[in-house]
């Protein structure tokens, strides 16, 4: 639930209107003025050196949405109103304007707060952001789960340079149940992150985690260094590597990547992933029911070593607000030392569109050869 | 005993009277009448031919206080004047106060936060000042006075104001004159509460403006560097609009006070985080400029011209153009009417002729007065006035509280010594008076069909209806009272009567304003929806989706879209006085 939570947070981000691509007219004029407004508590260098472009430089179409997006990365502006715009000057140039607006110190919209945390509090969980106080960029972030999978964290997020850094660490505990196994494990992991966007479509992040943990009541010490790629221009795609060092045992790694197209009213999703062999299994993957692998048919996940998987989806826009769904989901699967297993899964429901832009998803889905079927409800879609 | 419980009294003690001084706040002075001029320590009132002037100066608060008690009489009614054109104190019903008390605390949630961020200390420190004079000192929270102040980027009005500027060749002597109309309907009941308002701030500029009681942002004014700045909504696109700047009346406080120069005001204009769409007349009577800054939350551009230039609700500027909300801005044939008066008057351009302009119901023989076409000069403006920055003057029409629409543009107008009572701080006599409009002749009915709007609009059909029949007895043809006699008939269910007022309505080769023909045709269509004439209610209503009207950006909203859905089903007059789908 909580990761759907974030999963809103991060939709309400994007669909909230940024750019509106009216800057054409000035592309390749000479910038003679930027003026940034709005900061009322961040250092307005801050926002400067996420910049792009600086006086002088004729401005280009893409400078908008690459600069919005390293400011959003940043985590410290409320949702609305950023804009970077430009427009023409009398006689020759163009001025640029960066809007930005600092939110309160802990909450950027009094509904998503009051909402967000009182579903937490529903599932015993608390999470608490502090956002820029000294307006030098550093958010606090502290999160409780007091359930019996429990977890107690804190993070800090700053600017460095034009990207933003992040270190985060968690104490917590996790029953795991699969279709093939489970297991419970328990400890600290801490991560550190950097986050860079080369243009306005492309972002990259490295990472390097440290786990302390018991699994199934033996330790582990892994350091775990990582890649992502995400792109989002003419379709929109991610890939990632990542390391694992226990220790005192051997290495692993794995790798994933998911690419997913629209063409109108059908979604094409592609996911493909791979874990070496000796990979623990809390850094397997979970695939299947409403997972971020979606298998939507299935009423459990399975722990795999490595996933080929596709999805399908058609939305029949027969009226504004209900939009019924067609999916489906199939690839194969392989689970630690056995053969490829192929599954296929059909399903329909519909999105309820909310005044937020956000869909009420109710979907229903059936593997037809083995008839287990499964259902949902919940907000956002899952692709 | 002990050191410790010593200690612990001492902290107590020290406490409590650091608490009492902060709680005490400034001193409110009494209010003190001498010689016919009230005196709240250096600020003073006094009436000038009905119209009430004030002097305010010190500090912030000082300021605040000497407002709350000198610009208006009773601060309770006054209140309530406020909540009665609030559509949170007017809800009904359960659900609709739940849904009112959600929204007022968002708008303390998120709204208010953002606007106090970005409010200077000094206009928070005046509210506070204004809430200690006019509760006498009882009360302290600027909650209610800040959001008045920012109603109008909460909740943007109908298309109203009118302004321009001359100078140079234009006007008689080469001075700058700047005529300007505010226009607001909701805010119609607060019109007699005008008061002009001296400033002469610790720091910034002297300055003058027009205003209400409680208002700390301005709409017009004139500083004592020759600049006045008049502002006009223009209404904007969804994503040109923000909640989250300083509200546009304090954004224009501020430049007024800090902007000694065009470069000054433009500069403060640009850099200030924005809330919504505006035609901004800036003009610099030192400079011998004036210009129209044409603005929305995130963009700018300004509009120059050689020696006369005006503005109404519409952008002109091809780039911000690109940014204006759909539907009608009820514009184009006031910024024709400028063009016209500005030859008519090229060179001869004074006080008297500038409040002639801003007076304007169009040219002799004109199709637009023949059909007593609302234009630069309406029935929902609240003040009008003339300003000659350049000998520092303010011209302002008395409006009389009549419960009415004011008329100030035809009112007595009484012109001021800004300059004096800058140099002063004392009251000035007159600079002089000039007459109102004399309700005979072709004016007396003008004044009948315009007290006619303003009924139709307040829902009484009745007495809309038998004022423009007087008016249709000496004009039959006339083009907005066949309207209005229309619709009102419609409304009141005398469908026989209406037919006979649109069949001589549409009979006509050409309307003076296009939207009316839009509006006559569609109402022609509903009247035959509601009489069972399905296909004639069609034909009329696309032939009203075929007008061209010329300030209607985007062929969507108001009649245009009632007109589209008529074309699918049939339309109906809801119990509300709304029209919908049956």
């Amino acid at each position: 639930m909580i990761k759907k939570i974030l999963i809103i947070s991060v939709l309400l981000i994007f669909l909230l209107p940024g750019y509106t691509g009216a800057e054409e007219k000035v592309a390749g004029q000479e910038i003679k003025e930027i003026i940034i407004t709005g900061n009322t508590r961040t250092d307005e260098e801050i926002i400067r050196q996420q910049l792009p472009f600086a006086k002088g430089d004729l401005w280009q179409e893409s400078y908008g949405p690459w600069a919005i997006r390293r400011l959003r990365e940043l985590d410290i502006f409320a949702h609305e109103p950023l804009r970077v715009l430009a427009e023409p000057l009398e006689g020759h140039g163009c001025r640029v304007v960066v809007r930005v607006a600092d939110p309160f110190f802990v909450y950027k919209d009094p509904i998503e707060f009051a909402f967000t945390t009182t579903l937490g509090l529903l599932f015993r969980q608390l999470s608490l952001n502090l956002y820029n106080p000294l307006g030098s960029g550093q958010n606090l972030y502290l999160n409780a789960n007091w359930s019996p999978n429990y977890s107690y964290g804190a993070g800090l997020s700053s600017p460095l340079g034009a990207g933003a850094i992040s270190l985060q660490g968690s104490y917590y505990r996790s029953d795991r149940t699969f279709t093939n196994t489970a297991y419970t494990s328990s400890g600290f992991r801490g991560n550190l992150a950097y986050a860079y966007w080369w243009n306005e479509d492309l972002r990259q992040s490295l990472s390097l985690g440290y786990h302390s943990l018991k699994l199934a009541g033996q330790e582990q010490n892994i350091i775990n260094p990582g890649l992502s790629l995400d792109y989002g221009g003419s379709f929109n795609g991610s890939l990632s590597l990542d390391l694992g060092f226990p220790l005192g045992d051997r290495m692993f790694w794995r790798a994933r990547g998911t690419a997913s197209r629209s063409f109108s009213d059908f979604i094409v999703v592609g996911r493909a992933g791979f874990a070496s062999a000796p990979t623990p299994e809390n850094f397997q993957f979970g695939a299947g029911s409403f997972s971020s692998l979606p298998l939507r048919g299935e009423s459990n996940m399975t722990l795999a070593q490595a996933y080929v998987l596709g999805t399908g989806e058609y939305h029949l826009h027969l009226w504004d607000m209900v939009v019924p769904v067609f999916f489906l989901d199939g690839g194969w699967l392989w689970e630690e030392g056995t053969q490829a297993r192929g599954i296929i899964n059909l399903g329909g429901g519909a999105a309820v569109y909310t005044p937020l832009g956000i869909p009420v998803r109710l979907d229903a889905a059936i593997n037809p050869i083995t008839l287990d079927w499964n259902w949902n409800i919940g907000f956002g879609h899952t692709y | 005993m002990g050191k410790f419980s010593l200690c612990f009294l001492l902290i107590i003690s020290l406490l409590l009277i650091m608490s009492s001084s902060f709680l005490a706040g400034p001193e409110i002075p009494e209010l003190e009448e001498r010689d016919g001029v009230l005196w709240a320590g250096d600020g003073w009132m006094l009436e000038y031919e009905g119209l009430r002037v004030t002097y305010f100066t010190g500090t912030p608060e000082e300021m605040g206080i000497q407002h709350g008690l000198l610009a208006t009489d009773d601060a309770e009614e006054l209140r309530d004047t406020f909540r009665a054109m609030d559509p949170a104190h007017q809800a009904e019903g359960f659900g609709e106060r739940l849904g009112w008390f959600f929204k007022n605390l968002y708008a303390r949630l998120q709204f208010y936060p953002a606007f106090l961020r970005h409010t200077p200390q000094e206009y928070l420190d005046e509210m506070r000042g204004f809430v200690l004079g006019a509760s006498g000192g009882t009360d302290r929270n600027i909650y209610e006075v800040y959001m008045g102040n920012a109603s109008q980027d909460l909740q943007l009005a109908a298309p109203g104001c009118s302004s321009f500027a001359a100078w140079g060749d234009a006007s008689i002597d080469g001075d700058m004159y700047v005529g300007r109309n505010l226009d607001h309907g909701a805010m119609i009941d607060l019109a007699h509460y005008q008061f002009v308002g001296f400033y002469n701030p610790q720091e910034g500029y002297p300055f003058v403006v027009h205003n209400y009681p409680s208002m700390i942002g301005i709409m017009s004014g004139m500083n004592d560097q020759g600049i006045v700045i008049a502002s006009n909504y223009s209404v904007v696109k969804a994503q040109e609009m923000t909640l989250d700047g300083l509200p546009y009346m304090l954004m224009l406080r501020k430049a007024l006070q800090y902007g000694g120069s065009l470069e000054e005001v433009l500069k403060i204009i640009t850099e200030t985080p924005r809330t919504i769409g505006l035609n901004l007349m800036v003009a610099d009577a030192a400079l011998g400029k004036a210009v129209i800054v044409e603005a929305s939350a995130n963009r700018l551009q300004v509009r120059e011209a050689d020696n006369f230039i005006f503005s109404s609700n519409q952008f002109r500027h091809p780039h911000m153009q690109e940014f204006q909300a759909p539907g009608w801005l009820a514009s184009a044939m006031r910024d024709q009417r400028f063009q016209e008066l500005a030859e008519e008057f090229h060179g001869l351009i004074d006080v008297p002729v500038s409040r002639d302009i801003m007076r304007d119901k169009y040219a002799e023989g004109s199709l637009a007065r023949a059909g007593f076409v609302g234009g630069i000069n309406t029935e929902v403006c609240l003040a009008s006035m003339v300003f000659a920055p350049g000998r520092g003057e303010i011209w302002l029409g008395v409006v009389e509280d009549n419960g009415w629409s004011p008329y100030p543009a035809d009112a007595l107008f009484v012109g001021l010594d800004a300059k004096k009572i800058w140099e002063t701080g004392k009251p000035q006599p007159l600079l002089g008076t000039l007459p109102p409009t004399p309700r005979e002749g072709y004016e007396k009915y003008w004044f009948k069909v315009r007290d006619a709007k303003m009924h139709y609009q307040r829902g009484e059909n009745k007495e809309a209806l038998a004022l423009v029949e007087k008016v249709l007895a000496e004009y039959p043809k006339a083009e907005s009272p066949l309207l209005i006699a229309g619709r009102s008939s419609i409304r009141l269910g005398q469908y026989e009567e209406a037919e006979e007022y649109f069949n001589r309505l549409l009979d006509r080769e050409e309307f003076a304003e296009p939207f009316n023909e839009v509006r006559a045709l569609f109402w022609d269509g509903l009247r035959k929806d509601l009489k069972g004439d399905r296909q004639e209610a069609r034909r009329l209503y696309e032939l009203s989706l075929e007008v061209f009207v010329p300030d209607m950006p985007e062929e969507v909203g108001g009649f245009r879209d009632l007109a589209r859905a008529g074309l699918e089903q049939p339309l109906t007059i809801g119990e509300d006085g709304g029209i919908r789908p049956k």
